[in-house]
């Protein structure tokens, strides 16, 4: 499916682990510009 | 998004226009071989054009519980099973309490709780047999803030979110998900019906400020069909461009 993401950006807040690095993945897999951080 | 639908089977009941066209379309742009059945020859051959991807489909008349038994039947017979069911069908007329005649309040509920209750009856349990299943149904916000003058599919569609949401708790264990996606308003036939040809879209006091895209429906219909979506089950989601103002 097509989601017409890419080249979009994102700031994916605890991106790092779990459901939030989840996320993070599904959206650079889809073409999207990611930026994440956590406290470690 | 790679949905991992490829090579699945799917029998979209009355997808052969508007919201359950747009569904077929994108389940089939996945690699889903669909079935798809309209009550019109025409608009069924112009729709299996439009879907692609071998779709194939027959005249059927979904409105009643022995239309969707019908459905249900034949498309499992076409395609072999059936690992997709996307339970649809057009709405009742409009009407408040007053203009309402008991007997419109049976043919709303043969049309839009019965027939969805006769295809589950139907495509269930081979789902469950095989370990692998989804339904979805297409519902209405109705279902969650009630229309004006809408009162026969506004009872009709709540008593059918009632049936899926105990159907998919007692399959949720044999890899059948059952959810409800409920559109606001799209531009489609059923709003041409209701509004007329050029509706006021300010007027209807979408947030968004647009109507919804049937096709952009489909793809959120096919993503909660999607292998993805395994542990999403008993939803009733709302795609209305921001029109229901509640919380849950």
């Amino acid at each position: 499916m097509e989601l017409g993401l890419t080249g979009k950006t994102a700031a994916v807040a605890a991106g790092t682990a779990g459901l939030g690095l989840g996320t993070a993945k599904a959206l650079a897999a889809d073409g999207v510009r990611v930026g994440v951080w956590n406290l470690d | 998004m790679e949905l991992g639908l490829t090579g699945k089977t799917a029998a979209v009941a009355a997808g052969t226009a508007g919201l359950g066209l747009g569904t077929a379309k994108a389940l089939a742009a996945d690699g889903v071989r669909v079935v798809v059945c309209g009550r019109d020859e025409n608009r069924l051959q112009k729709a299996l054009v439009e879907i692609g991807h071998g779709a194939i489909g027959f005249v059927c008349d979904v409105s009643t519980d022995v239309g969707g038994r019908e459905f249900a039947e034949r498309a499992i017979a076409m395609l072999g099973s059936v690992d997709i069911l996307v339970a649809n069908g057009g709405g009742p007329p409009p009407g408040g309490f007053a203009q309402t005649p008991e007997a419109q309040y049976l043919e709303a509920l043969q049309k839009n709780l019965l027939s969805v209750v006769a295809m589950c009856q139907v495509a269930v349990p081979p789902m469950r047999e095989r370990g692998w299943g989804r339904v979805l149904a297409i519902t209405s916000v109705a279902v969650r803030q009630p229309m004006n003058n809408l009162i026969l599919s506004n009872t009709a569609r709540a008593g059918v979110t009632g049936f899926l949401k105990t159907l998919a708790r007692e399959v949720a264990g044999d890899g059948v998900t059952v959810n409800s996606i409920q559109p606001g308003t799209h531009a489609t036939d059923r709003i041409t019906q209701l509004y007329g040809a050029n509706p006021d879209v300010k007027a209807m006091g979408i947030p968004a400020g647009i109507m919804g895209d049937a096709d952009d429906f489909g793809r959120i219909g096919a993503f909660m069909c999607s292998d993805s979506a395994k542990f999403m089950t008993g939803v009733q989601l709302h795609v209305d461009g921001g029109s229901y103002a509640g919380l849950l």
